[in-house]
Formats: structure tokens, C-alpha cells, sequence
């Protein structure tokens, strides 16, 4: 654990029922996160990148604590958040929120703007006076670029376009002052054309207040962009293949599924496109994830298989170099 | 389909409008769009959620569902077809065996309960007179292509594939009839990078080994860079801009492609050089006057806010609707 972490996440297991139990048979299960650990420091951008399925969202609700982990322990300034109580337990909710990814279903369509706004700061009693909060609701929805704030103040989520309702979950977010954010693929159901404002303002959020970012995305261009001098993690099949300052990760991959996932990117630049090739996989489609291969989870599709090594055991995160773990047999002794 | 006459376009689309009526308002989701297809290309049209882009594909198989209406213009297939006055048996033997199209969302489009190799079947009888086995051998050349394994697929219930399986096994399926022209509306959404990758290579092989025309409707432009010789802009219901993939990537002459280009946040490259297109969509049922980009646009001028400019020629085999195409990039 590092001194300075905000957010410490240790050993982290997340496991899933699958199917119905009968009297004869329980119910399978998988493991959506897998032994994992990670670390977001104050002020700090972690990014989480991975395929679709591969249990960044379920990281993310655990690291906040809306879900409980089966195994493994989420601290937040050095104390377990499952036995935090009353008034601490009060300052986590308020200090750790969520963005979640779709702003079509995530916000409730019977109440306006106004009310999704105003709940969390009448809850915190962080503002006593009715008048004052709603100077606090316009001032935010400002900031976050629906302007005029008196206009969006009164609609409904439906009478909003997808960017604009974006813009209110992260008002909704921003407006308790929180020290930990968990952005959850904020971006991918936006129009390409106002996918940057978003993140900008983010960004800008991101320097006013000084929050911690968890974020969640499945596109390496996306986290570059955001989490540009911070951490990335790049997790599969519910483990932590990864981790390292974004920058280098990009430029200098380690882990062989890092590398594969680098290499098919589309870029948009033609010439380049025609240059790069892909790596190949050893097969072409994920196993399913509740029977995932013996030892490494991804021994089944690595071209830099080894038999008797990599089908045995899952590798450890392992320090591979200078500020870079990786979780892969090629590497350490 | 050696034997039919080759000509140099297989679509020639001429002035086509396309309005939904609804009760109180009705709506263009595509104005005026004039567009020909070279035989054996690949083009990719390229536009935001509710730019029209579906749309125009639907036209090109006269399969607007109620309540749209072609308003006017023309689709002529191979040079002398009318594709919007076909009806019946016609327009049924057309689809799927001249031209097929992959839907957007099409991870759902197949029957849950039946296995793939019996909606493979039923789709090749009912078209052709084909024996069981003739059918059965030429599902598996497909899905070999598309790097599935047919014993495997056809015995498979489409749950029991894999988002990425079930697209290939899509796309090999709409090659059964041996179209000429395939159709993919938003082909790689909702898959996760390495699936998509393999489908645009899976794209590239069909193209040099069957000689099929490619029709990709996207909203990502990186995934025209792998795939496409040529772009066609859509913004409004409009083409803003068509032109050679390596031209609209390096030199665009429409400030929409311009400000997609600036927007689109890469792995490699210069992070700062990225800024997003101020304003937002254009409220199709209320289209800003002029061109209808002018409200987002940093070169709008009174004339453009005035009248809409028309697509014109502005070098060979490059249009833009602009009247400021010389001041881009």
C-alpha cells in the first residue's frame, strides 16, 4: 500500500451466480474481478481499461462501495469502507461518486433537473438554506456547460439530448464536492463530435477540485487523453494484466494481450493503418468467462504460449521494471 | 454473375429524399443526396446518430419502413435497374441476392430458436433450388471465410456465440446468395477492439477474393481508415463532403469532416491538437436555415446562413457542400 493513497483497493474478489440452483445442483459461478489490487492517489487519474465483459464496471461499483466484495478489502483513507459507521460512513458516500455510463437509464425520468441536483446536497445538509442550494444547482449546471442554468433547471431527462444529460449526471457528481470519482465509460454512447467537450470538461472539473478519478474505459485513445501523465491498468477476463504510467504503457506494452489489444486500435490515419499489423491470436474469441483456461486466463489465445508454464498457475502481478507490473511468465525470473 | 453486364457504377442515386410523416410534423432524414457507388469499391458513409445514414441504406434496398416515403428522386442499380419502382417477387429475388445488407444491431437478428445451420438453409432454399448437401457445403466455404468453425457454428443456437462470433456468422450468412453488394450498418458498435479488428480484416478479404462492392456505415472514422477507398460525409440528412479516404484524412475540405478529424482522440499523435465541435446535433425537426452545419461551423458566413450550398465538383472525384472549401484545413 502506498502512504499517500486516497483509495486503497487490496485482493479484491467479486464473485457472480450464474444460472439457477436446483435441489440437486448449485448455481455456477464466476469470478467478475479477480484477486485484484489497485491504488488511486490523492488527486490523482487511474484509468481501468478492458474489453466489454471483462469486470471493470463491477471494479468500479465495488471500489465505491455499491457492491459487496466476496473477498478482499476496499479502504479509503486507510480504513475498510464496509466498517465505516454514521458520520464517516456519511463523508465516504459524500466523498466517492459515481458517473455511470448511460445517461439514457440513469437518471430518473419523473424528476427535473433541479431535483436529481438538489437530493444530494438536501441529503449531506452540506447547504442549509433552499434558496442557497438552488444558487448552488444553477452555479454547477454553468460549469458544466448547460447554459443558460435557468432554462435546464426545470426539464425532465427526456426533453435533454444524450451530451446534455451526460452533463447533468456529471453535475450530479460534481456538485457534493466529492474526493474520488469512479467515471464509468462516460463517453462511449456520446456523438463522436462532442465526445472531447465532455472530457474536457472533466478535465477542468478534475483541476478545480482536485478529485481522485477511477477511469473506466474500453478505448486506449480515450484514456490517453484523460488520464495523460496518470496510471493506467488494463485488466482481462476479471485480472489485472497491467499496470503502468499511461504514456509508457501505450508506447512501450509488456503483457502479450496489452500488446494485442495496442495493435488492433483502429487509427484513423490511413497511411498508417495499412502499415500496422496485427498481432495474431492463437484463437480469435474470448473463452467464455465462468469456464476461463487453466493458470493464465489468457494462455488460450497468447501467441507467446509456453506449455507447463502458463497453463499451470495464474502469473502474479509482478514489478517488471521502473513503476510497471505486469502479470506474465515472460517476465522476472 | 460473370455473365452480367458489368457496368462502372452499381449504384447511381440522384437527388433522393426520403421524409417520415409523422402526425404532427413530418421529418427529411435524407435531403437531396446524389451518390454513385463504384462496382467493386468500398465506400464508407460516415455520420452521427440521426444523420441519415441508415436511412439512405434502406433506400438503396427500397426497404423504407412506414411511416417514411421516398419524396423523389432515383436509385438505379448496375446502370438500367430502378430499385424504387420493384415490387413484389422482383424486389424479393433483389435483396439478399444482388444486394444483402447487415443490420446495425445485428448480434439480435437471428432466430433464438433455431440453430444457425437452419436459418442458413432456409434462407438458401428459399431463394434457390439447391440441394441439402450443396447448401450445407457452401455454408461451410462461408464460415470458414469468416474464420468460424462451420461444424461448430451450424450446430450452435446463436446465444451460444460470442458477440464478435454471431457478427461474423452475420456477415457470412448475407454472403450466401452471392451478392454483389453488401451492406454493413455500424457492423463493429457494441464489439470490443480485437473482434472488430478481425471483421475490417475479414472486410478486406471479401472484397479481393469475391470481388463484392462494400457499403459500411459507421460513425467512427478510424474504422474507414482500415477498410474504405472512399468517404461520403453525412451531416443532416446531407452529403457534406465525399472524397478518397487519404484525402478526407489529410486534406478535408468541409469544416464537419475538418472538426470529426480534430475530435477523435487516437492512441498515437499529438494529444493537444484535440478540440471538440461546438454546439450540438442539429434537431432534425427544426433544421437551422442555410447549410445546416452553420450554426457549429468557425468559416459560417451570411451566405451561409442564407442558403444552403450544393454539392459541387471541387477537384476530380471530390465534392463538398461548401462555400468556403478553399479556406479548410
Amino acid at each position: 500500500m502506498k502512504t499517500n493513497s486516497l483509495l486503497d483497493v487490496r485482493n479484491l474478489t467479486v464473485r457472480f451466480s450464474v444460472g439457477s440452483a436446483s435441489m440437486f445442483r448449485s448455481p455456477k459461478q464466476f469470478s467478475a474481478v479477480d484477486d485484484c489490487s489497485l491504488w488511486v492517489g490523492e488527486g490523482e487519474v487511474v484509468s481501468l481499461v478492458g474489453e466489454s465483459g471483462c469486470g471493470k464496471t463491477t471494479f468500479g461499483k465495488t471500489a465505491i462501495g455499491l457492491i459487496k466484495p466476496t473477498s478482499g478489502t476496499v479502504y479509503y483513507q486507510g480504513k475498510d469502507i464496509w466498517k465505516l459507521k454514521g458520520k464517516e460512513y456519511n463523508e465516504f458516500r459524500r466523498n466517492a461518486q459515481i458517473i455511470h455510463q448511460d445517461p439514457y437509464s440513469s437518471l430518473h425520468p419523473v424528476k427535473k433537473v433541479y431535483d436529481v441536483l438538489s437530493a444530494g446536497v438536501r441529503y449531506h445538509k452540506l447547504i442549509p438554506d433552499e434558496k442557497k442550494i438552488r444558487e448552488r444547482v444553477i452555479e454547477i449546471l454553468g460549469l458544466v456547460g448547460l447554459n443558460p442554468p435557468d432554462y435546464f433547471v426545470n426539464k425532465y431527462p427526456h426533453q435533454l439530448s444524450g451530451g446534455q444529460r451526460q452533463r447533468v449526471s456529471i453535475a450530479r457528481a460534481m456538485i457534493l464536492n466529492p474526493r474520488f470519482i469512479v467515471a464509468d465509460e462516460i463517453v462511449t454512447m456520446i456523438d463522436v463530435s462532442l465526445k472531447i467537450g465532455i472530457l474536457n470538461l472533466l478535465k477542468e472539473l478534475k483541476g478545480d477540485i482536485g478529485s481522485s478519478f477511477l477511469f473506466i474505459t474500453h478505448d486506449f485513445g480515450v484514456a490517453r487523453y484523460f488520464a495523460e501523465g496518470g496510471r493506467t491498468t488494463v485488466m482481462y477476463l476479471g485480472s489485472i494484466a497491467e499496470v503502468g504510467r499511461t504514456e509508457e504503457l501505450i508506447m512501450d506494452p509488456l503483457h502479450p494481450y496489452t500488446k494485442a489489444l495496442l495493435s488492433a486500435v483502429p487509427v484513423p490515419d490511413p497511411i498508417l493503418a495499412k502499415e500496422r499489423k496485427m498481432i495474431e491470436l492463437r484463437r480469435i474469441d474470448p473463452p467464455n468467462p465462468v469456464n476461463p483456461p487453466p493458470g493464465c486466463k489468457f494462455s488460450d489465445r497468447c501467441p507467446f504460449f509456453m506449455e507447463g508454464v502458463c497453463d499451470k498457475k495464474p502469473p502474479e502481478l509482478i514489478e517488471a521494471k521502473d513503476g510497471r507490473s505486469v502479470a506474465c511468465f515472460l517476465y522476472g525470473k | 454473375m460473370s455473365l452480367q453486364e458489368q457496368c462502372p457504377n452499381i449504384y447511381d442515386i440522384d437527388n433522393l429524399t426520403v421524409e417520415y410523416v409523422l402526425r404532427t410534423a413530418s421529418v427529411k432524414a435524407v435531403t437531396d443526396v446524389s451518390l454513385d457507388i463504384s462496382n467493386a469499391g468500398a465506400i464508407g458513409i460516415v455520420g452521427e446518430s440521426g444523420s441519415g445514414k441508415t436511412t439512405l441504406a434502406l433506400s438503396l434496398l427500397n426497404l423504407i419502413p412506414t411511416p417514411g416515403k421516398i419524396v423523389s428522386g432515383k436509385v438505379i442499380f448496375n446502370g438500367n435497374k430502378d430499385v424504387l419502382s420493384m415490387k413484389g417477387e422482383e424486389l424479393r429475388q433483389f435483396r439478399w441476392k444482388q444486394v444483402a445488407m447487415v443490420f446495425q444491431g445485428a448480434l439480435n437478428s437471428f432466430n433464438p430458436v433455431l440453430r444457425i445451420g437452419e436459418q442458413t438453409l432456409e434462407t438458401l432454399t428459399g431463394h434457390e433450388t439447391i440441394s441439402k448437401d450443396k447448401a450445407l457445403e457452401r455454408a461451410s466455404v462461408l464460415l470458414k471465410l469468416v474464420r468460424l468453425d462451420p461444424e461448430r457454428t451450424m450446430k450452435s443456437f446463436p446465444h451460444e456465440l460470442s458477440g464478435g462470433m454471431r457478427q461474423r456468422a452475420m456477415i457470412a450468412m448475407s454472403l450466401l446468395l452471392d451478392p454483389r453488394v453488401l451492406i454493413l450498418d455500424e457492423p463493429t458498435t457494441a464489439l470490443d477492439v480485437m473482434s472488430q479488428k478481425y471483421i475490417l480484416n475479414i472486410l478486406s478479404e471479401l472484397r479481393k477474393r469475391l470481388g463484392v462492392t462494400i457499403i459500411l456505415l459507421t460513425h467512427d472514422l478510424a474504422i474507414c481508415a482500415e477498410v474504405v477507398d472512399q468517404i461520403a460525409v453525412m451531416y443532416a440528412g446531407r452529403i457534406m463532403e465525399m472524397a478518397k479516404t487519404e484525402d478526407i484524412f489529410l486534406r478535408p475540405k468541409h469544416p464537419y469532416s475538418l472538426g470529426l478529424m480534430q475530435a477523435t482522440p487516437s492512441v498515437f499523435g499529438d494529444v493537444k491538437k484535440y478540440k471538440p465541435i461546438p454546439g450540438s446535433p442539429p434537431d432534425m425537426f427544426n433544421i437551422p436555415k442555410g447549410c445546416p452545419f452553420n450554426p457549429r461551423c468557425q468559416y459560417a458566413t451570411d451566405a451561409c446562413r442564407e442558403t444552403n450550398p450544393p454539392l459541387e465538383e471541387i477537384s476530380k472525384g471530390r465534392l463538398a457542400a461548401c462555400y468556403r472549401w478553399r479556406d479548410v484545413g
